[in-house]
Order: structure tokens, then C-alpha cells, then sequence
């Protein structure tokens, strides 16, 4: 990380109530950190702490250098004069102003006048496609436009810091493959840092580069989408990480992967895809196995992780993936890492979904 | 608290009969009839004692100008310092942490149900020349509110006030806070939140609060004749002069009540098409 780099260290302590939060938290300039964890781990609190709406107990919250909060220093920036750009989870957009004036409400409160806040906020419109809904109230807006207005309002003000709160449950499922692109396209090109809280896996693997995984207000594991699949740290991350995704190009049932491999997949969707794989759906054989699985593979047994009687094997191969066996089955085989060991896969047990 | 739960009777219970719910038609009819009599027969009367050959005499005396003008400019000035002083008590009654917050809430809305003539006797203890802090203004600052103009108003603010307090305050705590919240993230100062998003939301319960206000202000009676009493041209309002005009000329009285009615009636429908939809 270079001296000038936006980034933001944060020690956060806090009570609430009966709860408490423990987190310490790091993240880089232009990467996007997914805060995923169960109802009720604190994610809300976590958010709330970072705008300045929830004053810290103890710890250190500093954003590109400046304080923002530090009860022993006794000093606390309020959310007004924190450069942070929040889109919550239920909008919040103003009922009472049109989407251009929801847009504009940041610039004026930052001293620019009527004319040149409904001009820039205008131009934000129009970034984000809604340049024809400017005059529209929320409630006349449909939950993708209102999404965007939300989105366009908390960039407007050129933030250093962009939290997103549960962005795509607001959503009903048809909308969110679309909105997802739309998103990620908008945290790519913001130029700061960026922190998504969810608690929908599918959000934080395809939005965070890297993942803080959150539980009873306590950080349990933190690593790229990668990692965190690999080596599941609690019940509720085995629970969802029953997944791997890879992303590549799919046309007429093939799928292109980065890498410069094809896998056989289903022909519902074409173009830039996620294909979402469970690992108990790839087979480890120690013979080319022939038959119905329409992908076979040699791979490498990279590192193994036991999950009470579930065994997750971490394969090096073309794709790389994980895989999950029974102990019993893979005392049968006899395997042991660094081993080479042929992986099958059927294709219907691909999902592929529009990236 | 207990509830005593009957045992279920053993029986079934009888069928529902259609008789019982005509009856039931009847009554809400019939008491409902007596409720609305009570208040048109009063009116009608009023109305129809009107002598209507004399009312625009009686109308432009110089009695009944003045009653009108101290009555008007004091309602209106009551209602003015009610919005300017409620506001602020609402605000830290529903969003401040201040302890003994209930006990302030009870002495706030303790107006609504003390009788007037109380409030004017203790306004003056208070107030009057005499009074804890009366005296006090008298010798500082020779000001005099007991038996002048701003008597009338401070008397009309008293009474009024709980009205406003108690609107705004369920405005306060129903008002949407996420929203504000949501302000604060995009720069607003506290003070910009309660202008632009707070006070849009509160806008309807503190007109129709303001209504209320006014419409209690303008029909005072007590407590300014207690506090204030009874100068004509200062601090004798319209419903003290519909009182002082029964004693002399009932006709006056009339035609005075039906200066009070037309006043009310008027400001109230027109508010209500705009505004008050609450009310």
C-alpha cells in the first residue's frame, strides 16, 4: 500500500445493548471488501459505525489518514463531515423530492447552489441511465431505478469511502443478475475504498474481492472468495460455501474458462457467466472414470479439510475446485495430498447464471 | 394485570339472530340524531335570533370592531409564540434523553384539562404584579402583562400550547428517522435535517396543530378574564363581549356570536381545504 493510497484501519469496539462488536478491519484503496455474516452478527452496527451514526466504545477508525473516530483521543467526526457515501438497504430515498433532487440533496447540503447541484446531479442521472426519470418521485420509481438513483446520490458527492448495505435484496430476483452487473461496473470505477455488507453469499462472492466473514460481532475468517471456499472456518461458512464459481464465457453449452479450458455445461445462458459448482458434485476417482459425467479432468490434491464427516478436498487442475467426499470415501480411494486424482462433474450439475 | 377468562358454556351458542343487529342499527341511529340535535339546535337558535335588520349597525360598533381586532391580532399572535415555543418543547420531549421527560410531558398537556379560570388565577400568581416573577418584570423592566393586550396573548399561549405539543410530538415520533440518518451521510447539518427532511414530514400535524391552536386561542375565555380581564379596546376579546353584551343587549350578544361563529367557520373551512386535512 503506498503512503498515498485511500485506506481505511478501523478498530471498532462497541456495545449495544446486550451485543457487542469486536472487529478489526483493513481495506485498500479500489478493492472491494464483502462484510457476509448471519442476521444479527453486527453487520448493521459495523455499517452504521464506519458513516458515524453509531459512536465507537473503544478502537480507531481512520480513513486515508484522518481520524474519524477515537473515544480515547476523545475525538469523533460526525457523519455529515465524514467523506462517506452510504446506499442502505431500504434506499431511504426522500419520498417528498424527485430523483434529481434526492440526487442534488448532498451537493447543496455541500454549498453549491440550486443551479449547479441540479446540474451535476442531472449528469449523475444520466450516468446511471435515468436521465428520462428525473422529475419522478421514488414511490413512482421501479426497485432497479430506485437502486441507481440511491446509487447516483451517494457518488454524487465524490466520497472516499462507498458502504453498500444489502444492495440487491431490495430487489426481486429477476432484477438482480442485472443489477449485479450494474454494480460491480460502479464499484469497479470508484476510486476509493469499498465495502459491501450482506448476508447473501451469492452478493459477497460476486461483488467482493475479498471477504470478512462476521459472526456474533467477531471477524471468524477473512480471504478472497477462493480461500474462504476452501477452508470453511465455521458451520454457517460450510453452510453456504457449498459453491465454487468460475466465471467465463458460455455459448451453445461450452464454457470458456479464464485459463483457457472448456467445461460442458448447461445451454441456458450465453456470454459473460458465473457457472456455480457444489463440491459434493465433483466425483474423485483414481481411473478415468467413463460413463454419463461429460467433464473429467486430472487434477492435483492440493491441501484436504475436514468439516465434521464431510472431507474438502482443494484440487489444482483445469479448473481448480473444491470438492467434498465423505471420509469414508476417501478412505476407500486411499488419497493423500500431492496425490493425482481424476475429478468428474456432470454437466447438469452446473449452474451458470449471467455474470 | 389479570385477566378473568369465563369457562366455555357447554351449550353451543345460539344462532346468530338478524333482529339483534337492526336494533343495534336503530339505537347508534337514534343516539346518533340526539348527538347532532344538540349541536344544530343551539346553532339554528343563534341564527334565527339574528336581527338581521340591526346587524350591520351592531356589526361596525365600535364595541364590536375592537373585540374583533384585539380578539384576531391576539389569537394570532398566540398561535405564532405556540409554533415558535411548542415546537422546541415537542423536539426535546420526543428526541432528547433529558430525564424527568414524562413529568414534563404531564405538566405540558396539563392545560387540556385544567379549567381555564385555574390557569388564569395561576398565571397570575405568576404573572401578576404581585406575582414570582411578575413583580420582578414590573421593577426590572416595567413591563406588565396582568390586564393589558399581552395578557390576553400569554393567557391564549397557555391554554393553546398543549395542543401543539401534543400534535407535533406524535408527528416527532412517527417521523421516519432512518431518513434523516440518511441526510446526515450526504453532508446535511442537524440543522439542514430538520429543515428539509424532518419538517416536510411534520408539515401536516403542525398546521393542523396550529389550527387547533388558534381555534382554542380565539374562543378563550377563562383564563383572560381571569388574568387579563375585561378592558374594552385592550384587552376585551369577542367571547367576553358576547358575555358583557347578554347583561346589556342580548340582541348585541347575537349578533356578536355570530361575528365569533362566521370568523371561525371561515378560517377553518378555508384551512381545511389546504391544509388540515387531519382535522
Amino acid at each position: 500500500m503506498g503512503g498515498w493510497a485511500m485506506t481505511l484501519t478501523a478498530r471498532m469496539r462497541l456495545m449495544n445493548g446486550t451485543f457487542d462488536l469486536d472487529v478489526d478491519l483493513k481495506v485498500a484503496d479500489r478493492e472491494t471488501v464483502a462484510v457476509l455474516g448471519p442476521n444479527g452478527a453486527g453487520k448493521s452496527t459495523l455499517l452504521r459505525a464506519l458513516a458515524g451514526l453509531h459512536r465507537l466504545d473503544a478502537g480507531r477508525l481512520v480513513l486515508n489518514g484522518r481520524v474519524l473516530d477515537d473515544p480515547a483521543a476523545g475525538s469523533f467526526v460526525p457523519p455529515e463531515c465524514r467523506p462517506v457515501g452510504v446506499v442502505f438497504q431500504n434506499l431511504r430515498l426522500f419520498p417528498n423530492l424527485s430523483a434529481v433532487d434526492n440526487v442534488a440533496f448532498g451537493l447543496r447540503c455541500r454549498g453549491l447552489n440550486r443551479r449547479e447541484a441540479n446540474r451535476q446531479a442531472a449528469a449523475w442521472l444520466d450516468r446511471v441511465g435515468l436521465a428520462d426519470r428525473a422529475a419522478a418521485r421514488p414511490a413512482e420509481l421501479s426497485g432497479g431505478q430506485a437502486q441507481r438513483v440511491a446509487m447516483a446520490r451517494a457518488l454524487a458527492v465524490a466520497p472516499e469511502m462507498l458502504l453498500l448495505d444489502e444492495p440487491l435484496s431490495a430487489l426481486d430476483v429477476g432484477m438482480r443478475a442485472e443489477m449485479r452487473r450494474d454494480l460491480q461496473r460502479a464499484l469497479e470505477s470508484f476510486p476509493g475504498v469499498r465495502l459491501v455488507v450482506t448476508h447473501d453469499p451469492t452478493e459477497a462472492f460476486t461483488l467482493g474481492d475479498r471477504l470478512i466473514i462476521l459472526e456474533e460481532g467477531r471477524v471468524v475468517q477473512t480471504g478472497t472468495p477462493a480461500e474462504v471456499t476452501a477452508r470453511p472456518r465455521s458451520q454457517y461458512v460450510a453452510q453456504f460455501v457449498g459453491i465454487n464459481l468460475l466465471r467465463g464465457w458460455a455459448n451453445h453449452g461450452r464454457l470458456t474458462v479464464e485459463g483457457g479450458f472448456e467445461l460442458v455445461v448447461p445451454d441456458s445462458a450465453h456470454g459473460d457467466v458465473w457457472a456455480g459448482i457444489r463440491p459434493r458434485s465433483v466425483a474423485l476417482h483414481r481411473t478415468r472414470p467413463d460413463g454419463s459425467p461429460r467433464n473429467t479432468w486430472l487434477c492435483r490434491i492440493e491441501s484436504l479439510d475436514v468439516e465434521r464427516e464431510v472431507l474438502r478436498v482443494v484440487l489444482a487442475g483445469k479448473p481448480s475446485l473444491v470438492a467434498e467426499v465423505t471420509t469414508e470415501a476417501f478412505t476407500d480411494l486411499a488419497l493423500r495430498t500431492g496425490d493425482t486424482v481424476w475429478a468428474s462433474l456432470k454437466a447438469t450439475e452446473i449452474k451458470v447464471f449471467p455474470a | 394485570m389479570t385477566v378473568v377468562v369465563q369457562s366455555p358454556a357447554t351449550t353451543p351458542p345460539p344462532p346468530p339472530r338478524v333482529r339483534r343487529s337492526r336494533w343495534l342499527t336503530v339505537t347508534v341511529a337514534l343516539l346518533g340524531g340526539l348527538g347532532l340535535l344538540l349541536f344544530a339546535v343551539p346553532l339554528a337558535s343563534l341564527l334565527l335570533r339574528v336581527p338581521w335588520v340591526d346587524t350591520a349597525s351592531q356589526l361596525t360598533s365600535p364595541q364590536a370592531l375592537n373585540a374583533l381586532r384585539v380578539s384576531l391580532l391576539c389569537s394570532v399572535c398566540a398561535t405564532v409564540l405556540c409554533l415558535v415555543l411548542g415546537l422546541p418543547v415537542a423536539w426535546i420531549l420526543t428526541r432528547t434523553r433529558m430525564p424527568g421527560r414524562t413529568v414534563l410531558r404531564a405538566i405540558t398537556t396539563l392545560p387540556v384539562v385544567l379549567p381555564p379560570v385555574v390557569g388564569g388565577v395561576a398565571l397570575l400568581l405568576a404573572f401578576g404584579r404581585e406575582g414570582v416573577l411578575g413583580q420582578f418584570l414590573d421593577e426590572t423592566f416595567g413591563i406588565r402583562l396582568a390586564f393589558t393586550t399581552y395578557g390576553v396573548i400569554l393567557a391564549e399561549t397557555f391554554v393553546a400550547m398543549p395542543f401543539l405539543v401534543l400534535t407535533v410530538c406524535g408527528a416527532l415520533q412517527s417521523a421516519d428517522r432512518q431518513l434523516e440518518e440518511a441526510a446526515r451521510t450526504l453532508g446535511a447539518s442537524p440543522w439542514t435535517v430538520f429543515r428539509r427532511v424532518t419538517l416536510p414530514q411534520i408539515r401536516p400535524s403542525l398546521l393542523s396543530g396550529a389550527v387547533l391552536c388558534w381555534a382554542r386561542a380565539l374562543g378563550e375565555f377563562g383564563a383572560t378574564i381571569t388574568f387579563a380581564g375585561n378592558l374594552p379596546g385592550t384587552t376585551q376579546t369577542l367571547p367576553l363581549a358576547v358575555y358583557v353584551a347578554l347583561e346589556q343587549s342580548p340582541e348585541a350578544a347575537v349578533v356578536l356570536s355570530l361575528l365569533l361563529l362566521a370568523v371561525s367557520l371561515s378560517i377553518l373551512i378555508g384551512l381545511r381545504k389546504q391544509w388540515a386535512a387531519g382535522l
